[in-house]
């Protein structure tokens, strides 16, 4: 009927004729499936008419270089690969737009995570940021433990690590996204990690798809060997790497080669690339507020520590320089650079001045505790804070970033984005970690939920409400309820409430008038159910009502009992579906009295035998085995069949009349 | 005349509760119930005399409440089991005397045979009897066209790619259809009554000789078409003027 389907007229060796819904004729290839005179088939082609197998070749000729072409143009091509083991073991691949276009979960729980978090061409950056946020979330990195994060780098142009080949500029960009967005992610989470960058070749990585593991896990593999000490593939693919650093005693950090303290120092990668290259970055300089707050660290007395900074968005760079020699009670400068990374990912760079004063603490009587004031410059030397009152600033810091980020705010709440901003509507403090704001979205989502509940809630109510009318109590069978569910769902469907309340009624009506007790078994429910079913589906409200009644007066004539067998039961339902299946309610009535009348000839007791039974029953299968014949010669069917002939004849009586009206 | 979509929308209109739209499809389907009936008894028979007849409207009445689109049966089809079925049974009840059989221990013991499986049986039932009328029509529609030297060989390259084409010979079928003569002469000279045909209906001579044997092959199809229900029903064919 729809156009592309036809049915089959004739079967040829190859092809097959068919007429369609539009009445054309069309020869047509055989379908894969066969062919068969009177079957429906469906065209692969409405306008494939005669097929021509040199067309036909040519055509899938041209479609498979087509689609050969199109695979090696636009399937995007890997520029590098870069894996991270947390514990979930992951692989990215990512393209020439730092773009990730490929994540792959190599352990159990990194499919798990994939699951969870989407980063497929996100931004290298964002997509790191994601996975450590999902991390934390799902508590592979825990706020208690030592966390360790151990990353790598592979070039999917470089097939074998080379010292002397002067390094991709773009692979050094994926350094700089990867360390950042996880330094940044743990810092703004206030967990606790470790984190080791490597770097792989290609060659490194096939051996590490061969084992099973990502490139950083092969590499400590490797690394521990040569230090003497042996891990198995099955620990390697298995062992958390902390766990491993316990049994086997050694450290990861210490075997690994970093480029981390080499490469990522290097102030040009940054400041070039942030600033001169993306011409997009803005440096916003006031935005960057440096706090020392300097803790008892006597091995870096001469150090600042940035941890505030860092907790402020700034990236960690180790390259730090003294200008002056500290003495007692004198002050003196030290020069450091900051990277602060930006929501699209780059980095600003910024030099750093902090005046430290170096004192002697001489309540304390030992003269060897030392206390650190610190202040911190721009490169215009201008005096940003003291750590006196550094809190105030913060507070007027967070205003500004309110400010500028008004526009974004409403969508951070949402996405927890790599900023470390938060707008005014998550009410979330500035030092939260993200583990907070992930709280508060979960908040947002339980409330989400509570909504729903509360129409669950609802529904509920209405369902018990039902369950009240419908007289079922508490301790009824899970049989009883069943069947005042399914009343309930349907009732759902019929629309309005009234309507709804009929129907129960009727159903309840049924069940109190056919006599079913509340310990009734099964089977007896099971019918009443059918009966309800059938009434739905007549429509009209006062239909079923007198369909209902034929049904009680059938099984109060039938006599059928609360005990009675279930054979009975089933009698009774196929007399109630002839019922149904007759159409009017006047016919109904006629062939209910049959019916009835059927039983009573028949003296079918409660107590009958099953061959009576099974004579009564005959009357419903005569059109699916009037072929076998035999059934009908029975005595009882002489009895049924001549009373239904009777009936026959007065509808036909009944018809001339109308018709001559 | 029981035909096409008007079929449909008389059954729909019954399910809604429309009770004037069954008697009226009764009404219509009158002929068609005699036809059925006629064909099973092997003689023809009157409204007023037969028996046979008046089982056959309640079975009609029957499958019209039995139907259920679902069956993959066009309703036609399933209404002409229904009659069929119902008929043999009469029948067979009327010759009772002639052969009674007294073998009660044959009497199959299906007490356990439940509802589900009552039904799963009339579903097969009616699926298997569909395929195999459909077959049988199909052979029998065939036959038919080969009488008059048409294969389906002839009919898919004498038929239309254009759909303005097709229903134009198709209106060319059925002015033939509807006027029994010009049908009784096809079947006599094997050949279309172009220039009657010409005539009749304002098509030139030549769409009319290109499309011969489709108009020959759909003329047979739509004059059967209360024998050839399935085809009919599939074929959703322009209708004719005189319906």
């Amino acid at each position: 009927m729809e156009p592309g389907r036809g049915l089959v007229l004739e079967v040829n060796k190859r092809s097959c004729i068919i007429i369609t819904g539009d009445g054309q004729f069309l020869e047509v290839p055989k379908p894969r499936g066969g062919a068969e005179v009177g079957k429906e088939i469906t065209l692969s082609r409405t306008f494939s008419l005669r097929f021509k197998w040199p067309y036909m070749a040519v055509a899938s000729l041209l479609v498979a270089v087509l689609a050969w072409w199109a695979f090696y143009a636009m399937f995007p091509r890997a520029m590098a690969y870069v894996s991270l083991d947390i514990n979930p073991s992951l692989e990215l691949a990512i393209n020439d737009n730092s773009e990730i276009i490929l994540a792959r979960g190599v352990n159990k729980d990194g499919r798990k995570l994939l699951q969870q978090v989407d980063v497929l061409h996100e931004p290298l950056a964002k997509g790191v940021q994601k996975i450590i946020t999902g991390c934390i979330e799902y508590h592979y990195i825990k706020q208690d433990k030592d966390n360790l994060i151990l990353a790598t780098v592979t070039d999917a142009k470089r097939r074998k690590s080379n010292t002397d080949k002067q390094e991709n500029q773009e692979i050094k960009q994926v350094y700089n996204y990867v360390y950042t967005s996880i330094n940044n992610t743990i810092n703004e989470s206030g967990v606790g990690a470790e984190l080791i960058i490597a770097d792989t070749d290609l060659v490194t990585l096939e051996k590490a798809h061969d084992t099973g593991v990502t490139p950083g896990r092969y590499i400590l593999q490797k690394e521990a060997q040569k230090n003497g000490v042996e891990i198995t593939d099955q620990e390697l693919r298995e062992e958390r790497i902390r766990e491993l650093e316990k049994k086997k005693n050694f450290r990861a950090g210490e075997l690994i080669q970093q480029r981390m303290q080499t490469d990522l120092s290097d102030k040009q990668v940054y400041t070039n690339n942030s600033n001169k290259n993306r011409g997009s970055v803005k440096t916003n300089k006031s935005e960057l507020y440096v706090n020392i707050k300097q803790t008892e660290h006597q091995n870096h007395l001469d150090k600042p520590n940035w941890s505030l900074a860092l907790s402020r968005g700034a990236v960690n760079v180790n390259k730090y320089q003294r200008e002056s020699e500290p003495k007692n009670n004198s002050v003196f400068y030290a020069r450091g650079n900051l990277y602060i990374p930006r929501d699209n990912g780059y980095l600003t760079g910024i030099t750093v001045y902090s005046q430290l004063k170096h004192l002697t603490n001489s309540n304390n009587g030992a003269g060897n505790n030392l206390n650190y004031y610190n202040q911190s410059y721009f490169q215009d030397k201008q005096v940003v804070s003291r750590s006196s009152n550094y809190s105030q600033r913060i507070t007027g810091e967070q205003q500004n970033k309110q400010l500028q980020n008004t526009d974004s705010a409403n969508q951070s709440v949402n996405k927890n984005s790599l900023t470390n901003n938060l707008g005014k509507q998550s009410s979330t403090k500035v030092k939260g970690p993200v583990v907070e704001k992930i709280t508060h979205n979960q908040q947002n989502k339980r409330l989400q939920n509570a909504d729903s509940a509360n129409q669950s809630a609802n529904k509920n109510n209405f369902t018990s409400s039902i369950d009240q009318q419908s007289g079922v109590g508490v301790n009824d069978s899970v049989a009883e309820k069943t069947r005042v569910n399914q009343g309930f769902k349907q009732l759902q469907n019929t629309g309005s409430a009234n309507k709804s309340a009929n129907r129960n009624n009727l159903t309840r009506t049924i069940e109190q008038q056919s006599g079913v007790g509340v310990n009734g078994s099964v089977a007896e429910k099971t019918r009443v159910n059918q009966g309800f079913k059938q009434l739905q589906n007549t429509g009209s409200a006062n239909k079923s009502a007198n369909r209902n009644n034929l049904t009680r007066t059938i099984e109060q004539q039938s006599g059928v009992g609360v005990n009675g067998s279930v054979a009975e039961k089933t009698r009774v339902n196929q007399g109630f579906k002839q019922l149904h299946n007759t159409g009017g309610a006047d016919q109904s009535a006629n062939r209910n009295n049959l019916t009835r009348t059927i039983e009573q000839q028949s003296s079918v007791g409660v107590n009958g035998s099953v061959m009576e039974r099974t004579k009564v029953n005959q009357p419903n299968l005569q059109v699916p085995n009037h072929n076998s014949g035999k059934i009908n010669s029975t005595k009882t069917n002489r009895q049924t069949n001549t009373s239904s002939e009777q009936s026959a004849i007065r509808y036909h009586d009944y018809l001339l009349q109308r018709s001559k009206q | 005349m029981l035909f096409g979509d008007k079929v449909d929308v008389y059954l729909q209109r019954i399910r809604e509760g429309d009770e004037s739209s069954r008697e009226r499809l009764i009404a219509d389907a009158k002929p068609f119930i005699a036809g059925v009936v006629g064909r099973l008894c092997g003689r023809s028979l009157s409204w007023d005399r037969d028996d046979e007849l008046s089982i056959g409207l309640i079975a009609f009445n029957e499958a019209i409440d039995r139907f259920k689109d679902q069956m993959g049966v066009p309703f036609t089809a399933f209404a002409r089991m229904v009659i069929r079925s119902r008929v043999t049974d009469y029948l067979r009840k009327e010759s009772r005397w002639d052969r009674v059989d007294l073998h009660m221990s044959e009497v199959p013991q299906e007490s356990t045979v439940s509802q589900a499986e009552n039904n799963a049986s009339w579903a097969k039932y009616i699926k298997e009897t569909a395929n195999r009328e459909r077959i049988e029509e199909i052979q029998d529609y065939n036959l038919k066209i080969n009488k008059l030297g048409i294969t389906f060989q002839d009919l898919v390259r004498s038929s239309p790619k254009h759909r303005d084409t097709r229903e134009t010979l198709i209106r060319a079928a059925w002015y033939i259809v509807e006027h029994q003569t010009l049908y009784d002469a096809l079947q006599a000279s094997k050949r279309l009554p172009i220039r009657e045909v010409e005539m009749g209906t304002g098509i030139s001579r030549k769409v009319l000789e290109r499309g011969r044997k489709y108009i020959i092959g759909i003329a047979i199809l739509l004059y059967n078409r209360e024998e050839y229900l399935y085809l009919n029903s599939y074929v959703r064919l322009p209708q004719g003027s005189v319906e």
